[in-house]
């Protein structure tokens, strides 16, 4: 897995590096020019390789995400946007010193300008709208949209502005790199807005069960028809697609609630909490014998992939579902490595799965550690935050064989992280997933 | 710890790319080395002989900028034609980011308009 990440980060840089590589070796620009606009000129070509390289990190590449995981990818494709818009900003401000809020102005000036304007907004666009979706109240499938839609547009008007600059690009080499960026952009794309698509259509899924298990949440379960569906780990998750069709269809990533180890019919189980639009009225609209697809397995966060002797999963609210998965995984293979749960929820009834989680404790070498931030006025257990001092109050003093693996509330996985480091647990020892991210 | 992890990867390859850029600058930029020829310090007369050649020659895909460029040597002897696309090339070009030398050009003849003969 080291190599592999290796391997790929180390492509990842020459992607993003190629195009400047290439514009210093060709060296077409013949006429010396000051070292600020120099430096804007380098900075144009890293943003434009940023900005397409962008969706390679989130175009489902299975070996692309396998050293990583999605969620890893999914972040540092957040954080490389907010660069790129940040390089896009310093490059109009190097190239046109003075003037930037004129080389602004998409309405007015030459191709050049106007193409460059474009994208530069575009950018904007896409990071105020992805950092501050929730603040500006836009719904999630209404952002999903945006966001494609914005994107696209972007990498157009950012290839064109170089294409017309003339400068470096004026070498055929850079061009032609530039329109080979541009391809592998546009295949991608089509690989995962038309080939992906086509081929889960052929593979649907069929709702067999949808019950409300409280909290809000849903439980769906999915067998999959005239196919045998898909092996998973404990832990990963899927896009799940609903609508007309896998190329119409809206989707969503979820966590397996289920266990691993394959029912007779191949169903698996998700777990949805009512938390917007698509969640609230599509899927408690979906009936028995509704059709739907199924993209994945995806992910790293699965206790499979890692050696160890305990594990200890600390969950806030939904991010119990891929735990959940994780629980009933091990214990159907009848692995007896002791796991302790600790769960964290507003009250006794917004910690779903808990009767069922509770029930298995007994018999199952597993200490669940509920914690309620509102309890009952007769509660007797853990009550407040999951802090440093209750971990070390349920957890042996040595942990070094312990592997860490938590999901929930963004805000609960910072202060975990935090929290489990100062209580001395190896950081390579702690997995987290995040999906949460807009 | 992932999040934390991914965070600093992140910024650290930012500042990484930066610092390629910069390293580009000071390779491509002036102190002028090989073939590259100086524009460092044109003059009036200088900047009225190669003002056309440049902007042809950097601008080629404009026509409206090759024609100013035309228009530029004519300004040299015209004052009203002088203003008139002085007027010009300071709303179409400034800040054109593909042409330093344009802009020497530019800037120089802005502030240091030539004279007509």
């Amino acid at each position: 897995m080291l190599v592999g990440g290796i391997v790929w980060f180390g492509l990842y840089l020459a992607l993003v590096l190629t195009p400047l590589a290439l514009a210093f070796a060709t060296d077409s620009v013949d006429v010396a020019r000051p070292f600020s606009i120099e430096v804007g000129a380098a900075i144009g070509f890293i943003a434009f390789a940023l900005i397409v390289v962008e969706f390679g990190l989130v175009a489902r590449l299975r070996a692309a995400s396998a050293p990583f995981g999605t969620d890893a990818l999914m972040q540092f494709h957040r954080q490389m946007g907010i660069a790129a818009m940040l390089f896009v900003a310093a490059h109009t401000l190097l190239i046109a010193p003075g003037s930037a809020v004129g080389f602004l102005n998409p309405f007015a000036g030459t191709a050049l300008q106007r193409s460059g304007a474009v994208s530069a907004w575009l950018l904007v666009v896409i990071v105020v709208s992805s950092v501050a979706r929730r603040r500006l109240r836009i719904p999630y499938e209404a952002w999903q949209l945006l966001h494609r839609v914005t994107a696209l547009l972007a990498v157009a008007a950012a290839a064109a502005h170089l294409l017309l600059v003339q400068g470096y690009t004026a070498s055929p080499v850079v061009a032609a790199t530039v329109w080979l960026y541009l391809a592998v952009f546009v295949a991608l794309l089509f690989g995962y807005r038309a080939v992906r698509p086509l081929a889960l259509w052929r593979r649907p899924w069929r709702v067999t069960d949808s019950r409300d298990i409280g909290a809000d949440t849903r439980l769906l379960r999915l067998r999959p028809e005239r196919h045998a569906g898909f092996r998973f780990s404990p832990g990963q998750f899927a896009w799940l697609v609903t609508g007309p069709s896998p190329l119409w269809g809206e989707q969503h990533p979820l966590s397996m609630a289920s266990s691993a180890e394959p029912r007779a019919d191949g169903s698996i189980d998700f777990a949805i909490k009512a938390l917007g639009d698509w969640s609230s009225e599509v899927v408690p609209a979906l009936r028995e014998n509704d059709k739907v697809w199924v993209d994945g397995p995806y992910g790293v966060f699965t206790p499979d992939r890692v050696a160890a002797q305990c594990f200890v999963l600390i969950a806030g609210g939904i991010g119990i579902t891929p735990l959940r998965s994780m629980i009933l995984s091990l214990r159907g293979r009848g692995d007896r490595r002791p796991i302790t749960l600790f769960f964290a929820a507003r009250n006794r009834s917004r910690a779903m799965f808990c009767s069922e989680l509770l029930a298995l404790a007994a018999p199952a070498a597993l200490d669940v550690v509920l914690v309620l931030e509102e309890p009952e006025d007769d509660w007797r257990g853990e009550r407040g935050f999951i802090d440093a001092p209750l971990l070390r109050r349920h957890l042996p003093a040595n942990l070094a064989r312990h592997q860490f693996f938590v999901c929930g509330p963004p805000p609960m996985m910072d202060a975990m992280e935090h929290c489990l480091v100062d209580i001395g647990v190896a950081p390579d020892c702690v997995h987290t997933e995040r999906f949460d991210m807009v | 710890m992932q999040h934390r992890i991914v965070t600093r990867v992140s910024w650290s390859l930012s500042g990484a790319l930066f610092a390629a850029a910069l390293l580009f600058g000071v390779g491509t930029s002036a102190p002028v080395t090989g073939s590259r020829p100086a524009t460092a310090a044109p003059t009036s007369d200088t900047v009225a002989a190669a003002a056309p050649a440049l902007f042809e020659e950097r601008c080629s895909q404009c026509h409206k900028l090759a024609e100013a460029a035309a228009a530029v040597a004519e300004a040299q002897r015209d004052p009203a034609a002088r203003a008139r696309w002085l007027a010009f090339l300071r709303g179409h070009h400034a800040g054109a980011d593909r042409d330093a030398s344009a802009e020497a050009v530019l800037e120089l003849l802005l502030r240091e308009p030539p004279t007509p003969h």
